[in-house]
């Protein structure tokens, strides 16, 4: 009998302490991080420790944030690094005309690799993780045979935008902050962003309420397509060199883990925007705590699986 | 063709079966003889599909006792009241379309060779041979999906049939058939009868019924409402059976919240109407809630607004139909409507689908409540989903306000026509979202510039009609999943009264949800229609059908098989629709039990021949 009682009122906790896990739990997990290393780690936090974690990070910030979008419509872009890879690629390619036109070109080029993988999903109905699985696969072919190896380049103007700081913080990391606030945006408060959600959450239910589901499902691929390219713009600005051979080598698993550590569900109807941001700053942080620490590479994998599992259980739980 | 002086091969006793909120079987008992067709008929969540289930051992019943050849049985699996010779053919054909025909008739009974290899030719050999039985002369080595509909169900029943079946239950097997591929269904069940097989056979076509079986068996509310011959039991009869009325004493006073006197009265108020959109919205907004009445339906809604009790109102004796002859009889403001009076906003001519819908007309006028009646699978919802452009068409086309519609659903809600889906879950509710936003959904667009969205406007949009309809539900943030049945609809019927339809296609909207919150959706029908919307009902509860539409079009088979108005709006006159025959059905049938035996041999051939003529028409060969 007194097993029963426990047990209701287990019952009776549960779901409220995965609702708060769900909602809170990366932010808990960052926080119990930073503490963890303000208190054990030597030197951690210096501003230049900060400033490299955070400029290390952007480039999976931008790319999950467009990943986020996709996922919340049940979809997934697997297309993003080759997307990087190619935005490398073209940015080189046209240098030459100036860094905003290449800059242009580039981010163009994301958002065509987008509509064709938007395009697949909505109007031809092929499932979004075999249409962007070819895209993958293809687009980096593509951008290896535009610019074969790594080429480095002197343009000042992109350097100092991969370089230079405002106020102390890298240009991409605030360029980063920016568009968070912008997809924040985006998912809250336009019309866009609700039917967004709603195509995600039922898509019988929202065709029948008149929204106009494939334009909107083709823009969400457009969108992961250009942030994506612009994080591969950004990459390459930082690095001075365009590597389309290995920039943004799996960092569609990576977008996925922080959109998933987040808490917005596989299963779409719901976006976290912030806290896919605090996903991959989580990840961000565990690897650096672990390296500073000197534990193996391998443990950090290990970690992150566990982390990855604890969160899809808790997203799980809800319904 | 009645045998009832041998024992059943399968026989369920008492069997009862509980589901969370539900008792789906209440002690049914059915018996299926050897060498009998027993239909099995009942209308949705009759139990027909859990007594099924329980016959084939997906489910196990909770109470009672299911019997297999004189000895109690339980069966674990499907796959164990397979092997015992319980058969069963769905709906939709479930084998692997992959594979070679000859594969799928003898999956996990391939003939084997040496080594346990599957030897081929015999296996073609034996799948050929099998086939030929059913009509089926096809290359057996071509993968399944290259043959038409009818063969695959061939082959499905072929499949079944051929596991030594005792029993094979055959759900709607012929939804998806030619009516020349029907025929030759309904020679292999003679053929199965006369062999001693036990076949139980659900169906909605009533025409069917009275052709291929003996014994009828009616479920209704998960109980046997009557169980005997066929041949005893006359068409109104079964479907007062089905639908549970009794055809002597059809109730004179109501249940639902619907005005008794609507269909024989202009649904025009003399002063007050005013198009619906805006000005209804706004008067929603303003109305003080009316108090919960329990009492008799004939008062309809406690504390009507004034222009409810307006004189126009209750012309007695008119029988006119509000689209036909009530013009005459009450003042008119058509300025005020937009649309004239008389003139439907929404015209549905000559919808047609394969299967589905043939030739469906549909027109609803202004203020007026169009019934949709018909047994399950008659082409209701079809029609509602064809008219808001969510079902692809063959033929036909949709006027609103005189305008074809173009194709999709944005279209015709832009034009003013909404459907409110018969599934809610599947159809309706984004589940993710709150209330707020699944109600803001369809309207969203409206409610922001330049695409981005007015908090205030959307508040504004909610507060009023969860206030109107009496939402109950702890904020409007809350996740509409959490809210019950009657609240989520209430929560739909919101989401679509807030972009302004002047035409509303309602399927089934009082199903499953509360006594309390059906009357409320019922009586707000009603009152939307006092304000001018047009409303296309749908109804499985004939009562609500009857006293809440002005008319009805009485469905069968897809087809307008009738049209009801004024004082012909009766359930009786409902059901006698449903059941007529018209004079070609008669002709046909009469024609058929002369010609029978000769029919099925040639149906049979002429299937064969088609049969061949598709498999040398494709080029595709599978290689087994």
């Amino acid at each position: 009998m007194a097993e029963l009682t426990v047990r209701g009122r287990v019952a009776v906790l549960k779901p409220r302490v995965f609702a708060w896990v769900q909602d809170y739990g990366v932010y808990a997990a960052v926080l119990a991080l930073l503490l963890f290393n303000v208190l054990f780690t030597p030197h951690f936090l210096d501003a230049a420790n900060f400033r490299t974690q955070l400029v290390q990070v952007t480039p999976i910030v931008i790319v999950s944030l467009g990943m986020a979008l996709v996922i919340g419509t049940q979809g997934i872009d697997l297309s993003v690094g080759s997307v990087m890879a190619l935005a490398a690629a073209l940015v080189v390619l046209y240098l030459g005309y100036g860094w905003l036109p290449a800059l242009i070109v580039a981010v163009a080029g994301g958002a065509v690799v987008g509509a064709a993988g938007g395009a697949l999903v909505a109007y031809v109905g092929v499932q979004p993780i075999v249409a962007t699985l070819a895209l993958l696969v293809g687009v980096r072919g593509l951008a290896n045979v535009l610019v074969p190896q790594l080429v480095e380049f002197r343009n000042p103007d992109l350097i100092a935008l991969g370089s230079s700081s405002v106020a102390g913080i890298p240009v991409i990391v605030l360029i980063a902050a920016a568009l968070t606030v912008v997809v924040l945006f985006v998912v809250r408060r336009t019309t866009f962003g609700r039917q967004v959600v709603a195509i995600g959450g039922n898509r019988s239910a929202s065709e029948l309420s008149g929204l106009p589901v494939k334009r909107v499902l083709l823009t969400v691929y457009v969108i992961s397509g250009l942030l994506a390219a612009l994080a591969g713009v950004l990459a390459t600005a930082r690095l001075q060199a365009s590597d389309p051979t290995s920039l943004g080598l799996f960092i569609e698993l990576s977008a996925i883990t922080a959109v998933v550590v987040g808490g917005t569900p596989l299963t779409g109807g719901r976006i976290r925007v912030l806290s896919t941001v605090m996903g991959a700053l989580l990840m961000q942080l565990l690897s650096a705590t672990l390296i500073k620490h000197n534990l193996p590479q391998s443990w950090t994998q290990m970690v992150q699986a566990v982390i990855i599992l604890a969160a899809v259980y808790a997203t799980r739980e809800r319904r | 063709m009645r045998r009832t002086d041998l024992e059943p091969v399968l026989e369920a006793r008492a069997v009862s079966k509980r589901f969370p909120g539900v008792l789906a079987l209440d002690g049914v008992s059915l018996a299926l003889r050897p060498g009998e067709v027993h239909a099995l008929v009942g209308e949705n969540g009759a139990g027909k599909s859990t007594l099924i289930k329980v016959f084939t051992g997906v489910y196990r019943p909770d109470g009672g006792e299911l019997r297999y050849q004189r000895a109690p049985a339980v069966f674990g699996t499907p796959m164990e009241a397979q092997r015992a010779g319980i058969s069963t053919i769905y709906q939709e054909v479930n084998l692997v379309p992959m594979m070679s025909v000859a594969r799928n008739l003898l999956l996990g009974r391939e003939p084997r060779g040496r080594f346990g290899v599957i030897d081929a030719a015999a296996m073609h050999g034996e799948a050929q041979r099998v086939l030929a039985g059913y009509g089926v002369a096809t290359d057996v080595r071509r993968p399944l999906r290259t043959l038409g509909v009818g063969a695959q169900q061939m082959v499905a029943l072929a499949r079944a049939v051929s596991v030594d079946a005792r029993v094979v239950i055959m759900d709607e097997p012929t939804s998806s058939l030619e009516p020349r591929e029907v025929e030759t269904l309904f020679g292999v069940i003679r053929r199965l009868r006369d062999a001693g097989i036990a076949v139980m056979y659900v169906s909605h076509r009533l025409d069917e019924l009275y052709r291929v079986c003996d014994q009828v068996t009616v479920l209704r509310d998960g109980r046997v409402a009557h169980s005997g011959p066929l041949a005893e039991v006359e068409r109104l009869r079964l479907i007062s059976l089905m639908l549970g009325r009794d055809l002597n004493e059809v109730r004179t006073g109501g249940l639902t919240r619907f005005s008794r006197t609507r269909h024989r009265t202009t649904t025009l108020t003399s002063t007050t109407s005013s198009p619906p959109g805006p000005a209804a919205s706004a008067r929603l907004a303003t109305q003080e809630e009316p108090a919960a009445s329990e009492g008799p339906a004939v008062s309809a809604r406690s504390g009507p607004p004034p222009r409810l009790a307006a004189s126009a109102r209750a012309v007695p004796g008119s029988g006119a139909s509000v689209s036909g002859g009530a013009s005459t009889d009450a003042p008119l403001e058509s300025d005020e409507l937009g649309v004239g009076v008389g003139a439907p906003v929404v015209e549905a001519r000559g919808l047609t689908r394969r299967h589905v819908l043939d030739g469906v007309d549909v027109a609803i006028a202004p203020g007026e409540v169009v019934g949709l009646g018909g047994l399950l699978g008659a082409g209701r919802t079809e029609t509602a989903k064809a008219i808001v452009g969510a079902l692809p068409l063959d033929g036909g086309h949709v006027l609103v306000a005189g305008r074809q519609l173009r194709k999709g659903t944005k279209a015709a809600i832009r034009a003013g026509v909404s459907l409110l889906p018969e599934d809610r879950k599947a159809e309706g509710i984004i589940p993710t979202l709150s209330v707020r936003e699944n109600i803001a959904l369809a309207a969203l667009p409206s409610l922001g510039t330049a695409g981005v969205v007015s908090d205030a406007k959307i508040d504004r949009v909610v507060e009023i009609f969860m206030r109107r309809l009496r939402i109950k539900a702890a904020s409007p943030h809350q996740l509409v999943s959490e809210l019950s049945g009657g609240n989520q609809q209430k929560v739909l019927l919101a989401r679509w009264l807030a972009v302004r339809p002047k035409v509303l296609l309602l399927d089934e909207p009082t199903r499953g949800i509360d006594v309390g919150a059906k009357a409320e959706v019922q009586a707000l029908i009603d009152e939307l229609a006092e304000e001018g919307l047009g409303v296309l009902l749908i109804s499985s509860d004939l009562e609500e059908l009857v006293e809440g539409a002005d008319r009805i079009l009485v469905l069968r088979e897809g087809a307008v098989v009738g049209e009801l108005s004024g004082d012909e709006v009766t359930e009786e006159r409902i059901m006698a629709t449903i059941a007529e025959h018209t004079a070609v059905d008669q002709a046909l049938a009469d024609q058929e039990t002369a010609v029978q035996v000769a029919a099925d041999e040639v149906a049979v051939g002429r299937a064969a021949d088609d049969q061949l003529a598709v498999g040398q028409a494709g080029e595709e060969r599978g290689d087994g």
